[in-house]
């Protein structure tokens, strides 16, 4: 048995190099062909809230489906030998366990707050159904990516000198960090804190492991009542009593532990060696999906989503229609971290309160590359479509580019507008041909008195696609006087200037 | 490379030293001209190699598309960056005069505007 551990630990390690090694390739040189998106795509939580919200699934999503199949089977051993945040709390808290044996055992003692999980997966559920897919907030894998492609890698990149040209920045994102950091650190009150009581693909792993046909069992005759098995529980499961199928993650240190090997790995064992129902609450778990259901039209009464969008409120190319990107995005931060010029950023407000840490373009830090599609690349939810090249730029026979949003001049900034001081830059970087920005001379009479020819910048909303490299270069530091907003996006019907042009 | 440029009219050898700055650079477009040849002061390179296998002569100097290119097959090399400049100047239509910073370049004693003074080798290959 002791040897089945090292292999759990074994795989443990793999998933977690791995996990790392996608998140770490998730860079405009390095990404190339990578299955960046695979461990989101293997998340039945963020393919359960797809299929809800979107009716559809996405390809990569697919994965999921034999991790289902398998859950079903052998029960709930992603969170004990593939989840890579769970192998960080799995590590942390036996870094920190207690050294007296009879602690542990107490720590690791069912606790009614452990149901928590599963009113929180109800209440996402509920969420999803209501068209807001908010798995990502609390999802261990989304959460986990968000935490290091937002804060933690840049933050690392920045100490070290990494392979970014530069630090990144991306807004608040250190509030990312501090939950991530939190969720670990609880680890140190009672292990696996975050697992056992917060973690939603947990519970819902834990629903379909509840009648699992393959499980854990102990042998009563052969059990001395010594313990030691829940020393190292890792999921709260009581294997000393009678073991509880949906909280066990399959770490086997119940076995390995046992002094007279009481433990073994049984197809369909006698039921009553089980505790298999989860004590939820018939009220409880409908009040859960009561409130998932509930939240989404309050949220949508503060902002709305279509009608009333902020002009911040830019979107990568290929990003489907709002209310169709908000039953898919989970808020990984993938897009955000492969993103070649760091402008894709996560949401505080910008996209209302269901939009949080969604990836909006801040023009200001980073443009739209031309050509480039990498977000849509990396996308495990389909919430930003892959765009091909042609498709991105409008080449024949396509009669429209992508557009994410206008760029407008404001004079009242601008050098040769308000300054009587030349200055071509927003013209110079514009990358359509012919180019969206263009001058038309002007001769002015100046405060000497003097006429002088100045090349002012005006916008042909016609060619412009929203890139936002006019407002990223703009030598006006630090408000520029070209901006872009989301009007004339492609993607929406109603967030419209010109009758012509930017048809779906 | 030989490109078209819209307030320097083209972007040629002396402004190539745009590529050395780092940070806020796009400020000192305010005084181009100037810029261009108080960069090229800074340096007086051994030989300036000028590439003008294609050249771009409208939408300069990014963007544009095929559509804009010409396609030359020249590719010229001086000890006088001015010199330099006037011929990829010739090869946009420009003359000497009308790209400001060629001038200032020579008034800087950088170098001399009217190449054709010069011993010019033509090698064809």
């Amino acid at each position: 048995v002791k040897l089945f551990v090292w292999i759990r630990r074994g795989w443990q390690a793999v998933f977690l190099g791995l996990f790392l090694f996608l998140v770490a390739v998730t860079t405009a040189s390095l990404v190339r062909g990578y299955p960046v998106e695979w461990f989101l795509g293997l998340d039945p939580l963020v393919a359960a809230t797809s299929a809800l919200s979107a009716h559809t699934l996405a390809r990569a999503l697919l994965w999921a489906v034999p991790l289902v199949v398998l859950t079903l089977v052998f029960g709930r051993f992603f969170c004990g030998w593939i989840c890579p945040m769970g192998v960080l709390h799995h590590a942390i808290s036996w870094a920190a366990r207690a050294r007296r044996t009879t602690a542990r055992v107490a720590g690791n003692r069912y606790l009614r707050a452990y149901r928590v999980k599963y009113w929180i997966l109800l209440a996402v559920l509920g969420m999803a159904i209501a068209g807001s897919n908010q798995a990502g907030l609390l999802d261990p894998i989304a959460f986990t990516w968000r935490a290091l492609a937002t804060s933690i890698v840049p933050a690392l990149d920045g100490a070290v000198g990494g392979p970014y040209q530069g630090l990144r920045h991306f807004h608040w994102s250190t509030l990312v960090a501090a939950l991530f950091l939190a969720a670990l650190a609880a680890n140190l009150f009672l292990p696996r804190l975050y697992c056992r009581v917060l973690c939603p693909l947990g519970a819902l792993l834990g629903l379909l492991a509840q009648r699992s046909l393959f499980r854990l069992t102990g042998d009563r005759r052969a059990c001395t009542d010594c313990d030691l098995c829940a020393a190292d529980c890792q999921g709260a499961a009581e294997p000393q009593a009678r073991l509880r199928v949906s909280e066990c993650m399959l770490c086997l240190n119940c076995a390995a532990s046992c002094p007279s090997g009481a433990f073994s790995y049984r197809f369909l064992p006698s039921p009553d060696a089980h505790e298999e129902s989860i004590d939820l609450g018939r009220r409880k778990a409908a009040g859960a999906v009561v409130a998932g259901l509930a939240a989404v039209p309050l949220a949508r009464a503060s902002d709305g989503v279509d009608p009333r969008p902020d002009p911040r409120r830019i979107r990568p190319p290929g990003a489907l229609p709002e209310h169709r990107f908000l039953e898919r995005c989970v808020k990984c931060g993938a897009c955000m971290k492969v993103c070649p010029t760091g402008g894709l950023q996560p949401a505080l407000s910008q996209a209302g309160l269901e939009g949080l840490w969604s990836p909006i373009l801040v023009p200001r830090l980073g443009y739209c590359e031309q050509s480039c599609t990498l977000c849509g690349q990396v996308c495990p939810t389909g919430a930003i479509r892959l765009l091909s090249l042609p498709e991105k730029l409008g080449q024949p026979p396509r009669e429209e580019p992508v557009r994410v949003g206008s760029a407008f001049v404001d004079r009242g900034r601008c050098l040769p507008w308000a300054m009587d001081t030349p200055c071509i830059v927003c013209e110079e970087v514009c990358p359509t041909s012919p180019k969206a920005v263009y001058f038309k001379v002007e001769t002015v009479v100046a405060r000497d008195g003097k006429e002088r020819r100045l090349e002012r910048p005006y916008v042909d909303l016609e060619r412009c696609w929203g890139c936002g490299i006019c407002e990223t270069r703009c030598p006006v530091f630090d408000r520029a006087a070209i901006r872009v907003t989301s009007v004339g996006e492609s993607r929406s019907p109603q967030n419209r200037i010109m009758l012509k042009g930017g048809r779906l | 490379v030989v490109k078209q440029h819209g307030l320097s009219r083209a972007t040629l050898a002396m402004k190539n030293w745009y590529g050395v700055l780092g940070g806020h650079r796009a400020r000192l477009h305010q005084d181009i001209h100037r810029s261009v040849v108080d960069l090229a002061a800074m340096m007086k390179p051994t030989l300036t190699v000028m590439d003008a296998t294609r050249i771009l002569l409208a939408n300069g100097p990014s963007g544009g598309n095929l559509d804009d290119v010409k396609r030359l097959d020249t590719v010229a090399a001086s000890t006088d960056e001015v010199a330099l400049d006037a011929f990829g100047a010739s090869l946009l239509g420009l003359a000497p005069a009308e790209v400001a910073s060629i001038a200032l370049g020579e008034q800087a004693k950088l170098g001399r505007a009217d190449w054709r003074s010069l011993k010019v080798e033509e090698i064809a290959t």
